[in-house]
C-alpha cells in the first residue's frame, strides 16, 4: 500500500511539473497536488492522509479483532506482539479500534467539512454575487455568527440536536460555515472583477451560467486549501465534543470518545489514551501538511519563480 | 553613409569619451523546475560617459534582466549571473561587498523601476523616503537632506513641496510618483541611471515630461543613462545608441540614426516595420502594417542556430543551424546575422 | 453621413459616489460629464484620452455594465439607458465588447471553442454540430485554427488570446464593437497583426467601431472619426485627418506633440510639453476643465465650461478661445 501511494505521488508530480496548469477541475487539482507535493512536508502529509484513508477503508482487514469485540484479550493488557496497542478495561484490542476509529474521523472528516464548504461556498458566492441586499443580509449573517467561537456553536447545536457523532459532525460542519462564506465572498469579489465575468456579462449570460459556469469553478482552489486544513480542525473540533461527552458515545471506536473513556485507567494503562491521541494528532498534522503544501503550490508569489 | 540627420544628432566620437560603465559576456540564469534557463546570453556593452543607451526588445528579450544584473537585485535565490563580468569605472561589480555596492547604489548607480508605487514605501513619508539616501550618500545633515529633498522635488515639477514632503505614497498621482522616484534617483547626482520603462506606466503627456527630466539630467551633470524600453519611439526620441536585443542575445547595436535609418537585423526591421508612425498614415485599411509572424519563442525551447530564425523572412537552413556571430557590419553598426546585407534601408 | 447612427449618444453622465470622510457630505465623481457623439454603420469612432478621462467608462457605459446618470444610449434609435437586465438581451447580441487584457478576459476554466460559443448558446442561436459549425468558421476568420478549439486560453500567446477575443465578439454578428484598449497589453510585433485583423474584419464585415485607446499612432492607423475626451468631458472630435492634421484644441495639441515618433529625425520638432498632472475629477476646476493646464488659457476660462463649436469639415471643438477665433 505504501507503494500504491508513492506511485499516486509520481503520478501527480509528473502532471504537476511546471505552473499548475488551468485545465479541467481534476487534472488542475491533480497537478496543484504535484506541485504541492514538491515541498517535502507536504509529501508527508499526502503520504499519511492517503494511509489514513487505506486503513479506514481496508479496516475489517486491516484490523485483528472487531471495534467492539470484548475479550478479545485480557483487559489493560499492555502493547505486545498480539495486541500492539495493548487492550482496554473490557479487554477489546486498542489497535483494532484505533483502526475502525480512522473511518469514523474520516466520516467527520468528510460529512462536517462538507457541510461547511458546500454552504459557505454558496452563501459567499451569492453574496459576492448579487451584492446589494442580499449581499448586506448574508454577510451580516456571518459577521454574527462569526463573532462566537466555533467550539461555542458547536456546543450550543449539540445542545439542541442532542449528543451523538453524526449530531457533532453536523454541529461542526454549522460551526465553520462563516468561515468559508468569508473566504469565498472574497475570492468572489475578486473573481468577479475580472474581465471574462464582465464579458460574459455583456453576452447577455443569466444568473446561473454566471454564477456556476463562470464563478465557481474559478473560485473553488483557494477553498480546497481551506477545505483541506479544515479537516484537520474538523477532526479536532469532533473528537473534542466526543471527549466530553457530546459527540461520539461508548462503545463506539471514536479517537475523542476513546480518550474520554481511558481517563480513568490513564495512570495504570496509559496506552489507552496514548494511541487515540497520537492518531489524532498525526491525521491533524497530515491535512495541516498538506493544506499549506497545496496553499504554497497556488500561491502567485510562488508561481512567478 | 553621411545622412542629413548626422550633423543634428552627432554625438562626440563615442570612443574618446571615458567608459563608465562595461558589461562583458554576462550571461544571467534562473533555475526553475525544468532546469535553469538562460535570461541573458553574452552581452556586453560599454556605456560611455554623458551617454544615453537604450536597450530595446518585447517581453523576455532579456532588457530587464540585464538591468537588475547590474544593480544586483536578481531574485534570489532564483537567479544569478553565470558568466561575464560587470565593471563600474573600473572596479569588478561581483567582487564588492554588500555594503559597498549599498554605497554604490543611489550614489553611484541608481535605478528607476517601471511601477513607482510598489518601489515606494507606503508607510513612510514621501520626506523620509527622500532624505534617507541623502544622509547616507552625501553625508547630509537631516536638515540639509530637507532642502536638498526639496530642490530636487521642484525641479521635478511637484507643486508645493515643503508641504507635500509630509504626504504618503497614496495621496500622490501616478505621474507624480514616477518624478519622485526620478527625483531619489537623480537626488545624489549618480554617475549612472538605469532607467527599466521609466515611461510605460505613464500618459504621454507626463511621459514627455519625465523624458524632458532625464535629457536634463545628462545635460546638467553629464550622467550616463541605460534606457530599457520596448517602445521604439521613446527610443527614437532620447537615444545616442541602441542595442536590440531578442531572446537574451544582443542582435543589433549601433547609433540610433543608422538604427532607425538602416536597420542591418530583420527582427529590428520588422519591428520599426510593424508599427503605426504618428503622422504617416493614409486612408484607413489602405497599407497593412507589416506583421512579424509567430510570437517569441519561451526561453527553454529555442531553435537551434539563429533565434529567430523561425519568425524571419530571409532565413535559411544556415541560419537554422548556425548561430551568426555578432559583427560590425558597417563601421560602429553591429548586427548578428547572416543575411544583413540583404536588408534595404527603410524609406 | 445619412444614414441613421448605430450608436448615439446624447449628454451622457456617469457618476460615481466616492466616500468622504466620516461625516462630511457625500461627494461624487463624475467620470463622464455631458458626453455626445455617433457613429454610422461601417464607421470607426476612436475616443481617445490619458488614463482617468472617462473614456473607458464610456465604453461600460454602454454596455450597461454601468447604469448611467444621466443622458440617453441610443442603439439603431432606440434608448436602452432604461433598459432592464432581461431587456437588453437582445441588444447585447448587437453589441460586443473586446476587453484590453487578453489574460484575465478569458476564462480559465473553459475550453477556447467554449468561450467563443458562448455567446451562441446565451442567445439560442446555434447549438450541437451547426454551433461547432459557426465557431471553427469564426476561428477561421480570425487567423487561428479550429483544431485550436479544445485547447484552453492559457495555451495561447497574447496575440492568440485576443484572437478568441475577437472571436467571441464575432460570432453573433454583431453591428457594433466597443473595443476598449484592444492592442495596448500586446508586444509591439504581435500589435500589428491584431490591428490589421481589426481593420479587415471591420471594413468586411461592415461594423461600426468604438475604438478606446490612449495610443494616438494606432487611432491615426485604424479610425475614421476622433473624439478626445479629457476629464470626462469631449473636447474636440472630428474626421481623423482633421483632428491630426489640425488640431484645434490646446489639449490635442499637446497631447499629439507628446507622442514619441519613432524617427531620430523628427526630434527636434515643437513640442508643447504641458505642466503639471491631470486635476482630480472628484474636484474638477471651474470653467474649463483644462485650463489649469492650458497654455492658451485665459480669465474667462476660469468662469464658464466652453460649449461645443461647430467648425468646417465636421469639426467640433470645446475651447473659448478658438470659438472665439471661429467667429473672427
Amino acid at each position: 500500500m505504501q507503494q500504491r501511494v508513492k506511485s499516486a505521488i509520481d503520478i501527480a508530480a509528473a502532471a504537476g511539473s511546471g505552473a499548475p496548469a488551468r485545465v479541467g477541475f481534476g487534472r488542475r487539482m491533480v497537478a496543484v497536488l504535484g506541485a504541492a507535493t514538491a515541498n517535502r512536508g507536504a509529501k508527508v502529509g499526502l503520504v499519511l492522509v492517503g494511509i489514513l484513508i487505506v486503513v479506514a477503508v481496508f479496516a475489517p482487514w486491516i484490523a485483528p479483532y472487531g471495534s467492539d469485540q470484548m475479550g478479545a484479550g485480557m483487559g489493560l493488557m499492555p502493547p505486545s506482539a498480539d495486541y500492539w496497542f495493548g487492550t482496554d478495561e473490557f479487554g477489546r484490542d486498542v489497535f483494532s479500534r484505533v483502526v475502525y476509529g480512522a473511518r469514523l474521523t474520516i466520516q467527520v472528516g468528510v460529512i462536517a467539512v462538507g457541510i461547511s464548504l458546500t454552504v459557505g461556498t454558496l452563501m459567499g458566492l451569492i453574496a459576492g454575487y448579487a451584492g446589494g441586499w442580499v449581499e448586506r443580509i448574508l454577510m451580516r449573517l456571518v459577521d454574527v455568527v462569526f463573532s462566537f467561537t466555533e467550539t461555542l456553536i458547536a456546543l450550543a447545536a449539540v445542545a439542541v440536536l442532542g449528543p451523538s457523532l453524526t449530531n457533532a459532525m453536523i454541529a461542526v460542519g454549522i460551526a465553520a460555515i462563516p468561515f468559508y462564506a468569508r473566504v469565498a465572498y472574497s475570492v468572489t469579489l475578486v473573481e468577479r472583477n475580472k474581465a471574462y465575468f464582465d464579458a460574459a456579462y455583456v453576452a447577455g449570460a443569466g444568473h446561473l451560467r454566471l454564477i456556476f459556469i463562470h464563478l465557481l469553478p474559478n473560485i473553488l482552489p483557494p477553498l480546497i486549501v481551506v477545505a483541506t486544513l479544515g479537516v484537520s480542525s474538523a477532526v479536532l473540533a469532533a473528537a473534542g465534543l466526543s471527549f466530553l461527552g457530546l459527540g461520539a458515545q461508548p462503545p463506539s471506536p471514536e479517537w475523542g470518545a476513546m480518550l474520554s473513556a481511558g481517563r480513568d485507567y490513564f495512570t495504570q494503562a496509559s496506552w489507552i489514551m496514548i494511541y487515540p491521541g497520537l492518531a489524532i494528532m498525526v491525521t491533524v498534522l497530515a491535512f495541516n501538511l498538506l493544506g499549506d503544501g497545496i496553499r504554497e503550490a497556488l500561491d502567485p508569489r510562488q508561481k512567478a519563480k | 553613409m553621411n545622412d542629413v540627420a548626422e550633423t543634428e544628432h552627432t554625438v562626440p566620437a563615442a570612443d574618446s569619451r571615458e567608459t563608465v560603465l562595461s558589461v562583458q559576456d554576462l550571461s544571467t540564469e534562473f533555475r526553475g523546475k525544468k532546469g535553469s534557463v538562460r535570461a541573458v546570453d553574452g552581452m556586453s556593452f560599454d556605456l560611455k560617459k554623458g551617454e544615453i543607451l537604450s536597450i530595446v526588445g518585447e517581453s523576455g528579450s532579456g532588457k530587464s534582466v540585464t538591468s537588475l544584473s547590474i544593480m544586483g537585485l536578481l531574485p534570489y535565490p532564483t537567479g544569478h549571473i553565470a558568466e561575464g563580468r560587470i565593471l563600474f569605472e573600473g572596479r569588478d561589480l561581483a567582487t564588492l561587498s554588500d555594503r559597498e555596492m549599498r554605497k554604490l547604489r543611489g550614489a553611484g548607480l541608481s535605478m528607476i523601476f517601471q511601477e513607482p508605487l510598489t518601489s515606494l514605501n507606503p508607510v513612510l513619508s514621501i520626506g523620509r523616503q527622500m532624505t534617507e539616501g541623502i544622509i547616507q550618500h552625501l553625508g547630509l545633515s537631516r536638515e540639509e537632506a530637507k532642502k536638498r529633498a526639496i530642490e530636487m522635488m521642484r525641479r521635478v515639477s511637484i507643486p508645493a513641496p515643503e508641504a507635500r514632503l509630509k504626504d504618503y505614497p497614496h495621496q500622490y498621482s501616478g505621474g507624480m510618483l514616477q518624478r519622485i522616484m526620478i527625483a531619489i534617483s537623480m537626488s545624489c547626482d549618480p554617475r549612472i541611471l538605469i532607467a527599466d520603462e521609466p515611461t510605460t506606466a505613464l500618459d504621454v503627456t507626463i511621459q514627455a515630461q519625465i523624458l524632458e527630466l532625464m535629457r536634463n539630467l545628462r545635460d546638467r551633470t553629464g550622467a550616463s543613462i541605460v534606457l530599457i524600453t520596448h517602445d521604439m519611439g521613446v527610443v527614437a526620441e532620447m537615444a545616442d545608441r541602441v542595442i536590440v536585443m531578442y531572446c537574451g542575445r544582443k542582435v543589433e547595436e549601433g547609433r540610433v540614426d543608422r538604427i532607425f535609418a538602416r536597420p542591418k537585423h530583420p527582427y529590428t526591421l520588422g519591428l520599426l516595420r510593424s508599427l503605426p508612425v504618428l503622422g504617416h498614415a493614409g486612408p484607413v485599411g489602405s497599407a497593412e502594417l507589416a506583421e512579424i509572424p509567430g510570437v517569441v519563442p519561451s526561453l527553454d525551447a529555442l531553435p537551434p542556430g539563429c533565434r529567430f530564425s523561425d519568425r524571419c523572412r530571409f532565413a535559411t537552413d544556415r541560419c537554422r543551424a548556425e548561430n551568426p556571430p555578432f559583427e560590425e557590419a558597417e563601421p560602429g553598426h553591429f548586427t548578428a546575422c547572416w543575411h544583413s546585407e540583404k536588408l534595404e534601408p527603410l524609406a | 453621413m445619412t444614414s441613421t447612427p448605430i450608436l448615439e449618444l446624447n449628454a451622457l453622465v456617469k457618476r460615481f459616489p466616492v466616500k468622504g470622510g466620516l461625516f462630511g457630505p457625500k461627494k461624487f465623481l463624475s467620470a463622464v460629464n455631458g458626453v455626445s457623439l455617433q457613429i454610422r454603420p461601417g464607421e470607426t469612432l476612436a475616443l481617445v484620452g490619458e488614463s482617468g478621462c472617462g473614456k473607458s467608462t464610456v465604453g461600460k457605459t454602454i454596455m450597461k455594465l454601468h447604469d448611467p446618470s444621466e443622458g440617453s444610449i441610443l442603439i439603431d434609435g432606440r434608448d436602452i439607458a432604461p433598459l432592464s437586465r432581461a431587456r437588453m438581451k437582445p441588444v447585447w447580441r448587437k453589441v460586443q465588447t473586446i476587453f484590453q487584457d487578453p489574460f484575465s478576459s478569458l476564462n480559465p476554466r473553459m475550453t477556447a471553442g467554449a468561450i467563443v460559443g458562448e455567446p451562441l448558446t446565451i442567445h439560442g442561436l446555434a447549438s450541437g454540430a451547426e454551433k461547432d459549425r459557426v465557431v471553427a468558421e469564426t476561428f477561421r476568420k480570425v487567423g487561428l485554427r479550429p483544431d485550436q478549439m479544445s485547447r484552453f486560453a492559457h495555451e495561447f500567446s497574447g496575440g492568440q488570446r485576443q484572437r478568441l477575443s475577437i472571436a467571441r465578439a464575432l460570432v453573433v454578428k454583431p453591428d457594433l464593437i466597443i473595443a476598449d484598449e484592444p492592442v495596448s497589453a500586446l508586444d509591439v510585433s504581435i500589435q500589428a497583426s491584431v490591428i490589421n485583423l481589426l481593420i479587415r474584419l471591420q471594413k468586411e464585415m461592415g461594423l461600426a467601431m468604438l475604438f478606446i485607446s490612449h495610443d494616438m499612432s494606432v487611432v491615426e492607423h485604424i479610425s475614421h472619426r476622433v473624439a478626445v475626451m479629457y476629464l470626462g468631458r469631449l473636447v474636440e472630435s472630428g474626421p481623423r485627418d482633421e483632428i491630426f492634421r489640425n488640431p484645434k484644441h490646446p489639449y490635442t495639441q499637446a497631447l499629439l506633440s507628446a507622442v514619441p515618433i519613432a524617427d531620430p529625425t523628427s526630434r527636434d520638432r515643437q513640442r508643447i510639453v504641458l505642466k503639471g498632472d491631470v486635476p482630480s475629477p472628484i474636484d474638477p476646476p471651474s470653467g474649463c476643465p483644462f485650463r489649469t493646464r492650458c497654455p492658451i488659457a485665459e480669465d474667462g476660462c476660469a468662469r464658464a465650461m466652453p460649449d461645443t463649436t461647430l467648425l468646417p469639415s465636421d469639426h467640433r471643438v470645446a475651447c473659448h478661445v478658438r470659438a472665439r477665433e471661429a467667429v473672427a
